[in-house]
């Protein structure tokens, strides 16, 4: 019984992505049509898509205030966050968690050994794995006494 | 834990006839994902809906409007699910879940608004009484190993064997 857990086997494998020349009101309708809250800014070449950003739904309202421009004329790469926050796809699920609290963030991009996109990992995903994980141990403890009972009637 | 001690106060309102540009600002000076929306009444202000960072970025946005140009009266979401100040946890956990939401409107015993609480505000609540049971356990097994260590070493008893050919006791070395 070997189950490890990576961060490329919990991602999520459909992600939604923009360019960095992607106009602003086009990603915010992607977000839209596909009922997602970010978008992972990606590079095409040789190795794949190349994360090279990320862009919330949060960006985009400071961006609504924070420009005199009509946020029309913005591009993606004018908002999205500089940094690019990525986990490798090897890496354990305890790995993940901390870097989400190191950076901050609730998603983040899995990439392979060279920083092409794989998947995304959001906040959420963990959670149900941890819920589980944490039921199944109640369960252990619970059939305990049953077990005790059984063996020692 | 109830409602009332988890949730966020105040809340941050703002009235329907404002515009999306004046919502986001409020959000940004607030540090906030969402604005409660308030419509003015012969009664006063009533809560009339509820407007996320979300609703904001793509609805208006990705229909390409102006920010100014739009009312917040025609974006918010109207569908108000709200929960006493004494419900406790698991009853606002029941409530997003059958609701499909992940805020609670939290109200007194009056009807009125008086908080905000998030699904993060109620992981925080029982991550922290995970831990607290962690501590626990944490506790007991210090405190087992403890025990164990003073009984490996116990005072040597004083043992009182009968003298061999005698019926009397002498008290043993």
């Amino acid at each position: 019984m070997d189950m490890k857990l990576t961060a490329g086997e919990i991602c999520n494998r459909k992600v939604t992505v923009a360019h960095k020349s992607t106009a602003l009101n086009e990603a915010a309708r992607l977000m839209r049509e596909q009922h997602v809250g970010s978008l992972v800014v990606v590079e095409e070449t040789g190795d794949g898509l190349i994360v090279v950003g990320m862009l919330t739904d949060r960006d985009i309202v400071t961006a609504v205030v924070a420009k005199d421009v009509n946020p029309g004329h913005l591009r993606v790469d004018d908002v999205m966050g500089r940094e690019v926050i990525t986990a490798r796809d090897d890496a354990s699920v305890l790995d993940l968690l901390a870097s989400m609290r190191r950076e901050s963030v609730r998603r983040i991009p899995v990439v392979g050994p060279k920083g092409q996109l794989i998947g995304l990992v959001a906040a959420d995903d963990p959670m149900g794995l941890i819920a589980d994980e944490l039921h199944t141990l109640v369960q252990a403890l619970v059939s305990q006494p049953r077990r005790e009972q059984q063996a020692r009637p | 834990m109830n409602l009332g001690s988890i949730c966020t106060r105040p809340v941050i309102t703002m009235p329907r006839s404002g515009n999306l540009r004046q919502a986001a600002g409020l959000m940004r000076e607030h540090h906030v994902g969402s604005l409660v929306i308030t419509e003015d009444t012969a009664d006063g202000p009533w809560v009339a809906g509820l407007i996320t960072d979300r609703d904001l970025a793509i609805d208006v946005l990705a229909r390409g409007v102006d920010a100014a140009s739009v009312e917040v009266g025609r974006v918010l979401d109207s569908r108000l699910v709200s929960a006493p100040e004494d419900a406790d946890l698991t009853d606002a956990i029941d409530l997003m879940q059958a609701e499909g939401v992940r805020r609670l409107l939290v109200r007194n015993e009056d009807g009125d608004l008086v908080g905000l609480v998030s699904f993060d505000d109620l992981l925080e609540v029982c991550a922290a009484q995970l831990s607290g049971l962690a501590a626990v356990a944490r506790a007991g097994i210090e405190q087992e190993a403890a025990k164990r260590a003073a009984a490996a070493a116990p005072a040597r008893p004083t043992v009182r064997v009968p003298a061999m050919g005698t019926a009397s006791w002498l008290p043993g070395t």
